[in-house]
């Protein structure tokens, strides 16, 4: 059985081809990305540049260099709030935001006087899109949305987000969904756009990415070598060059695109996780937090338990059964306080592509008898 | 002589070698010459009398490039 319920965290296992091309490039390939003309350093900038086609491709984005690579999510939406001049300023948030948005956002809240407001929802966090459209604040002047929740797997309505917030800028956190859900960052209209390698993409970690609509809006997050405009002391003003100062995780990037090109297919059908969730539902004494609206499931749920604590009940689960799970806040304390289950957290159940059907049943046989604890 | 094409970014250079290639220019990927630019960047050398095509083929992706004529 895969024990592996942990994907939200990280993905495992990986593609074979990810390792392969990491070592390819470590072993044999090796060199630097942008920095010389000898055979070697072409290939690694030709590759290079290819992953990040692969990747312009899959979030819908026309012009490849209008994405830049980062280290993770986390950095791609530092590389936002930090870039951006938004002292003084509101800034609109999903009620499910995660700590990589809300720590900068209250760094940003302490030292520039920025302000947050919560967008109006559901019971599960969902937007309420009419409502929004309704209230928004005449000073608003950002807005950050978490595209699928890493707490009950909400998959917020970013188009309908969008509509509503007209010129104000969006930025999508898509740490979760990149893998599992559509990203249309051209055809929604957001300005910028987070991604992580290693979560649903199943690439290798220290990899992501950042979607920059408009270029010369945002300040880069770090300045440094580029092997572009050397002569100056300046960064360069043009993407992707201006938010890639030094080196790269090349061998993680090949790694990436490995993951994009030898994805397998799901394991299971678009129906097993659904049912998995129903057998859930029908346990005594566990409580499920997820999407009310089955269309608006990501691929993770979270759950509690009548008399166990969340700590408890992971320990449970992989002391008896082998099985991984998250227990706790999830790095997401705003999230379980929308969701009511601040501080005591939840165990969050994170099954990836290579979860079977018999997989989901396993896991629903240790869930019934943790039911029982 | 040789024609020389610069461009800012590496990624720019990359896409413009792929359009090259697509459109059967034969080309080669050179260090930016010193006399040119203080820039460590890579530029792209092709034939003289494939300046036209390379810049009718760059110009239907969109890529910008500047034209060097190099008589090294």
């Amino acid at each position: 059985m895969n024990t592996y319920f942990d994907n939200a965290a990280t993905s495992f296992p990986k593609p074979p081809g990810v390792a392969a091309a990491m070592a390819r490039y470590l072993n044999e390939t090796g060199g630097p990305y942008g920095r010389s003309a000898y055979a070697r350093a072409v290939a690694v900038s030709r590759e290079i540049e290819s992953v990040r086609a692969d990747l312009a491709s899959l979030l819908c984005i026309s012009d490849p260099a209008h994405l830049v690579f980062t280290h993770n999510a986390t950095h791609a939406i530092n590389t936002v709030l930090s870039g951006l001049d938004l002292a003084g300023k509101r800034v609109l948030i999903s009620p499910l935001e995660h700590n990589a948005t809300a720590r900068p956002l209250e760094r940003l809240k302490r030292e520039r006087g920025v302000v947050m407001d919560a967008m109006p929802h559901f019971a599960d966090g969902m937007v309420d899109v009419q409502c929004l459209a309704a209230s928004i604040p005449k000073d608003a002047a950002f807005a950050v949305v978490n595209h699928l929740s890493n707490v009950n797997g909400v998959i917020q309505p970013i188009a309908g987000i969008k509509h509503a917030l007209g010129a104000i800028p969006l930025l999508v956190d898509a740490a979760q969904s990149a893998g599992h859900v559509r990203l249309d960052c051209e055809g929604w209209g957001v300005d910028f756009c987070a991604v992580t390698g290693h979560k649903g993409l199943l690439g290798p970690t220290g990899t992501g990415a950042l979607y920059v609509r408009d270029p010369r809006a945002l300040q880069p997050f770090i300045t440094g070598g580029t092997g572009s405009r050397s002569d100056s002391a300046e960064m360069p003003d043009f993407a992707p060059d201006k938010f890639e100062a030094g080196t790269m995780n090349i061998a993680g990037i090949f790694g990436l695109g490995a993951a994009i090109r030898d994805r397998p297919a799901p394991r299971h059908s678009n129906a097993d996780f659904p049912a998995f969730l129903e057998g859930i539902c029908a346990l005594k004494d566990i409580r499920l937090y997820h999407a009310l609206d089955p269309a608006h499931q990501g691929l993770l749920v979270s759950i509690s338990h009548a008399r166990l604590d969340s700590a408890q009940a992971s320990l449970f689960l992989n002391s008896r059964f082998g099985i991984e799970t998250r227990a706790g806040l999830q790095c997401a304390p705003l999230a379980h306080r929308t969701l009511g289950t601040f501080p005591a957290g939840t165990v969050r159940i994170a099954p990836s592509i290579y979860h079977t059907p018999q997989e989901f049943e396993q896991l629903l046989g240790a869930l019934s008898e943790l039911s029982r604890q | 002589m040789k024609t020389l094409l610069l461009f800012r970014s590496t990624h720019d250079a990359i896409k413009a070698e792929r359009a090259l290639m697509s459109a059967k220019i034969a080309c080669d990927v050179i260090p930016v010459p010193r006399t040119i630019s203080a820039d460590c960047g890579i530029a792209i050398e092709c034939a003289p009398d494939k300046r036209a095509a390379a810049r009718k083929a760059l110009d239907s992706k969109k890529i910008a490039c500047i034209l060097h004529e190099d008589s090294r």
